[in-house]
């Protein structure tokens, strides 16, 4: 509907200036990184005078880093694996099944998503723990799972709801195809872009979690990499130009899947999913 | 890294068994959820390189990080082969509350720095140590560990917190070393003119400014002996802060008009004062021995001596401190045997000294061990000797936490939404609670 | 069809349902209501095995006691300031770029970009730029400027709104994406019969595009509004609730009183008025929304 208009040029020269001043506070954890404390302190913006990598060779090191890499792999991977997954089959049966325990079911998971779980985390820590999965990273990866389940469910029932077509379900199951086979055959591939919403969504939030495996993980060789950045801002570290690179470094890997999984983040998280 | 897609796999092997199984479902199903437990139940470092020794796992836990028990933790790895100390560090700001969460779990590390109260003993979180170790260690030191005359905890060596200050710039505005509040206003007016920031303190964590008014407390009254007996009485709920420490509390206000503390300081964290006291660009900084490695490390060649936390009226000074961090032993420990030997080879001098070593300044409660002070402490001997070192709130039992309350206080006293008397009725106030909740 | 497969039929969607409902009930709803039986005891780190029943006792002391009635305060203005901040920000940024702009991916990018970093990490960054000593980015300019140092994070009546501008710069862009996609759901007819009758950029906006946006705006400010009632590591990272109670909030209190004091079923006690609260606050929102709706 739009051409390119001189309009339309102004407005996109005044977003670009905004979004560069928008990126500053990046731009200046990015660039301190390579700085010494000297100069970082005497011209915080400019950049480097003499690149020095020391700064990351010493937080690679001091956060054990390719270790505790493949503890986050394990715990975001699992965790938004049964994520995507479990949320996807209650959703679905949620949506297709709406007696009356299924509605109370749907609103107690709707009610999760206002509880901080800070409220109950003395009795989950009994739970946990009488469940023999303390400082294990089963124990995490379920938590995880527990807690974005409410989210996802919604997110992927008001997808299933407004664009799943009912027919073609119907259709299969003239066909003699059961439940199971409808929905893993039929309906889950229809909902790979909610899916797709949700897979990105929680890889961010296991991944930046960091107080769940701070309280649910005892052993260092378990934790994961915020752990490490959390370990160093202890009152004893004071090297600063040290600290920037760890929490560069705790979240490099989140960069890099961002800037491969964008196009499905910025295109809009499927619009299907607010019509709830 | 192969496993880290073990649970991926697992998870997608569950879904291809539940796609072909389109008729016969119940069953399969159920193996989705089990199916993924013992595969990640195997994850842990069991499967990793396998040892000659099946070494024991005795966890520890403390606030300070790694780099202050090194020599400890190295100490431990050479003395007890078949023991394996996994050091945990837990931030101070949450310590308590992670620790007491697994604590009332029934769960935790096997050996606990800190958190050794009349509360967590009477739960009966922590072993009785008193039989095997009591003995070894001075009275002074076990005296915050010890409850109903049972000892619960190993003290290590003394913490203490004083003011340093820059010899160098002290000498170039020709300033001597004040021995009362008064002097230390003339010094900072004069530091000031000169366009150098008196005292760098990191306001905006509570417990900095709570123990800033402690150094002036203790000198001009919980040191005395009707202070140290309302101390006690405090503790026990007998007393009340708010007519005890009022005028103290004024006093310390005078930091304020003399504009040597202000509201600017309550958003400079401690690393940014020890940034400013080590640049130079201010002169004293109030702290204890565990900075000094971040001082040299940052100032290699500044020189630094120490006085001790001023009063009104002169005398040797205050130490704000006590014994340190009292290690104790989880009752619902699986490795008791393992973690004995770790605490008994701490209660040698050898196990001291390594605790010293990094945390060089203070000095060990254990029985025939004395440690060197190092020279950077001249200026605070006086006090030393006169064993001026006291930590008020060691004594308040489980009134303990409203220590908190009261730094949370000075805040808002520098800030100017409360008076002195406020703050200290309002700490009363968490003190009565506190109690009450443990009668 | 006969019976036995409409059975077969049925339990084949509960055991689609079953191991979600399962963890749930095992980390989720279990665990709360013991929290909510609890709430009613006098359990404490030192009454941990002998838990007597006191009634409502502990709902009596928490509304009796100052701070918290401060906590929930400091809660409300930053869960409606945030949410506020956020969409009406992004409503317009999402409007622009949905635009047909050359660089409209790399913008959108740029925007989203700092909602992927963990809260923790940019709380220490935004730490660094608000300090009032030499390395402040902030005041750094701010003194370039030839203004006075801004205490952001000390002064305790600006505090929470230096907590808020940072958790802004964080969520603006998420909340962005989600205006967009739901921009792209309407049709562009609308804006050529619009067009037509020579309607002015800011008409469109007001009739077609905002009434259109319900969805999004629905979706976007009680999202935003329960995450704002839930708010913690943003502070926790930034002030540490601090200076004194400033920036204390529902939650960070509900720590301090439940955990690191040991009143434990007062901290269960405070954690249901929270629930209630924001359930609360929810009914109403989606009423106001409904009676914007009908308008």
């Amino acid at each position: 509907m739009n051409r390119y208009t001189k309009g339309t040029a102004v407005t996109e020269i005044l977003l670009l200036v905004l979004g560069a001043i928008f990126l500053i506070p990046i731009y200046y954890l990015i660039i301190t990184t390579f700085k010494t404390p000297a100069d970082a302190v005497s011209h915080p913006m400019g950049l480097p005078v003499n690149i020095t990598f020391v700064n990351y060779v010493r937080a690679f090191k001091a956060m054990n880093y390719i270790h505790v890499l493949g503890n986050n792999l394990i715990i975001t991977i699992s965790s938004v694996a049964g994520i995507v997954m479990f949320s996807a089959m209650a959703a679905y049966s949620l949506v297709r099944r709406t007696s009356h325990f299924n509605r109370i079911v749907f609103l107690l998971f709707m009610v999760g998503m206002m509880v901080p779980y800070q409220m109950g985390i003395l009795a989950l820590y009994k739970q946990v723990a009488q469940l023999g999965l303390m400082n294990s990273h089963t124990g995490v990866i379920l938590i995880e799972i527990c807690y974005n389940l409410p989210f996802s469910i919604f997110l992927i029932k008001s997808f299933i709801g407004s664009a799943v077509p009912f027919e073609l379900e119907e259709a299969a199951r003239v066909d003699g195809c059961g439940v199971w086979r409808t929905f893993l055959q039929i309906v889950f591939p229809l909902l790979m872009p909610v899916i797709a919403t949700v897979a990105i969504l929680n890889t961010l939030g296991v991944w930046n979690d960091f107080m769940t495996p701070l309280l649910f993980l005892q052993s260092r060789s378990k934790g994961v990499l915020l752990l490490e950045v959390f370990r160093n801002i202890g009152q004893f570290s004071t090297d600063w130009t040290n600290f920037f690179p760890m929490m560069l470094l705790a979240v490099a890997p989140l960069i890099l899947f961002y800037i491969f999984m964008q196009k499905y983040i910025i295109n809009g998280i499927t619009s299907g999913s607010l019509k709830g | 890294m192969k496993r880290t897609w073990l649970i991926p796999t697992t998870a997608l092997l569950a879904l291809s068994i539940l796609i072909t199984g389109c008729s016969s479902n119940s069953t399969n199903n159920s193996s989705t959820k089990e199916s993924a437990t013992p595969n990640d139940t195997a994850t842990p470092k069991e499967s990793k390189a396998p040892e000659p020794v099946k070494k024991v796992k005795v966890r520890l836990s403390y606030w300070n990080k790694e780099d202050s028990v090194k020599a400890l933790l190295q100490l431990f790895k050479d003395k007890l082969p078949d023991i394996d100390v996994e050091y945990q560090f837990i931030d101070n700001k949450t310590y308590v509350d992670v620790i007491k969460t697994q604590l009332a779990a029934g769960e935790g590390p096997d050996i606990i720095g800190g958190v050794i109260d009349a509360n967590t003993v009477k739960t009966g979180y922590f072993e009785d140590l008193t039989e095997r170790y009591a003995s070894k260690y001075y009275e002074t030191g076990t005296s915050t560990a010890t409850f109903d005359n049972k000892l619960y905890g190993l003290p290590q060596a003394s913490w203490f917190n004083g003011v340093y200050y820059n010899v160098d710039l002290f000498a170039k505005y020709d300033l001597k070393i004040p021995t009362t509040l008064d002097e230390y206003f003339q010094v900072a007016d004069v530091l000031k003119k000169n366009g150098i920031k008196p005292q760098a303190i990191g306001l905006k964590n509570p417990n900095v400014a709570g123990q800033s008014f402690l150094g002036l407390a203790l000198n001009d009254f919980i040191g005395t002996t009707e202070g140290k007996k309302w101390n006690d009485d405090f503790g026990k709920g007998n007393s009340k802060m708010v007519d005890a420490l009022e005028p103290s509390l004024t006093t310390w206000t005078e930091y304020l008009k003399h504009g040597v503390f202000t509201k600017d300081m309550l958003g400079l964290e401690e690393e940014q004062a020890i940034d400013e006291f080590t640049s130079g660009k201010a002169a004293m900084f109030q702290a204890g021995p565990w900075y000094m490695e971040t001082f040299k490390q940052k100032a290699p060649d500044m020189k630094i001596d120490m006085f001790p936390n001023l009063g009104t009226k002169g005398g040797p000074g205050w130490m704000v401190g006590g014994p340190g961090v009292s290690f104790g032993l989880n009752a619902k420990s699986k490795v008791k045997d393992a973690a004995y030997k770790v605490l008994d080879l701490l209660s040698t001098p050898e196990g001291q000294n390594a605790y010293w070593v990094d945390n060089k300044g203070g000095s060990s409660f254990l029985k025939g061990v004395t440690f060197e002070m190092p020279a950077e402490y001249n200026g605070a001997q006086e006090a030393f000797k006169a064993g001026n070192v006291m930590y008020p709130v060691n004594n308040w039992g489980v009134a303990g936490p409203a220590f908190s309350d009261l730094g949370k206080g000075i805040q808002e006293i520098i800030a100017g939404t409360k008076t002195p008397r406020q703050v200290l009725e309002a700490v009363d106030k968490k003190a009565v609670e506190l109690l009450e909740k443990s009668k | 069809m006969n019976k036995p497969n409409i059975f077969k039929r049925e339990i084949n969607y509960v055991l689609l349902l079953l191991p979600a409902l399962l963890i749930y009930c095992t980390f989720f709803i279990f665990p709360t209501i013991k929290t909510a039986l609890y709430s009613f005891t006098n359990w404490s780190d030192v009454h941990p095995v002998v838990v007597k029943f006191v009634g409502i006792d502990n709902y009596i002391a928490l509304f009796k006691d100052s701070i918290y009635l401060t906590g929930i305060k400091n809660t409300l203005i930053y869960a409606v300031l945030a949410m506020l901040g956020q969409n009406l920000l992004a409503i317009p940024l999402a409007v622009f770029l949905n635009k047909r702009l050359k660089t409209k991916n790399l913008l959108r990018a740029a925007f989203f970009l700092p909602a992927v970093f963990s809260v923790l990490v940019i709380g220490f960054l935004w730490n660094f730029m608000y300090s009032p000593s030499d390395f402040g980015l902030i005041n750094q300019l701010v003194v370039a400027l030839g203004f006075e140092r801004i205490n952001f994070l000390g002064d305790p009546h600006l505090a929470l709104y230096s907590v808020i501008i940072a958790s802004v710069w964080q969520w603006v862009g998420y909340t962005m994406v989600i205006y967009l996609a739901n921009l792209q759901s309407i049709s562009t007819d609308y804006y050529e019969a619009a067009k037509i009758d020579r309607a002015s950029g800011l008409q469109m906006f007001r009739y077609i595009t905002l009434p259109l946006l319900l969805p999004a705006i629905t979706f976007n400010t009680v999202m935003g509004m329960i995450n704002g009632m839930k708010v913690f590591d943003i502070v926790y990272a930034l002030t540490g609730g601090g200076p004194g109670y400033s920036t204390e909030t529902i939650v960070s209190l509900m720590i301090k009183k439940g955990l690191s004091e040991g009143f434990y079923s007062y901290g269960a006690a405070f954690g249901i008025v929270f629930v209630i609260l924001v359930g609360f606050i929810t009914f109403i929102h989606f009423t106001l929304i409904k009676m914007w709706e009908r308008r």
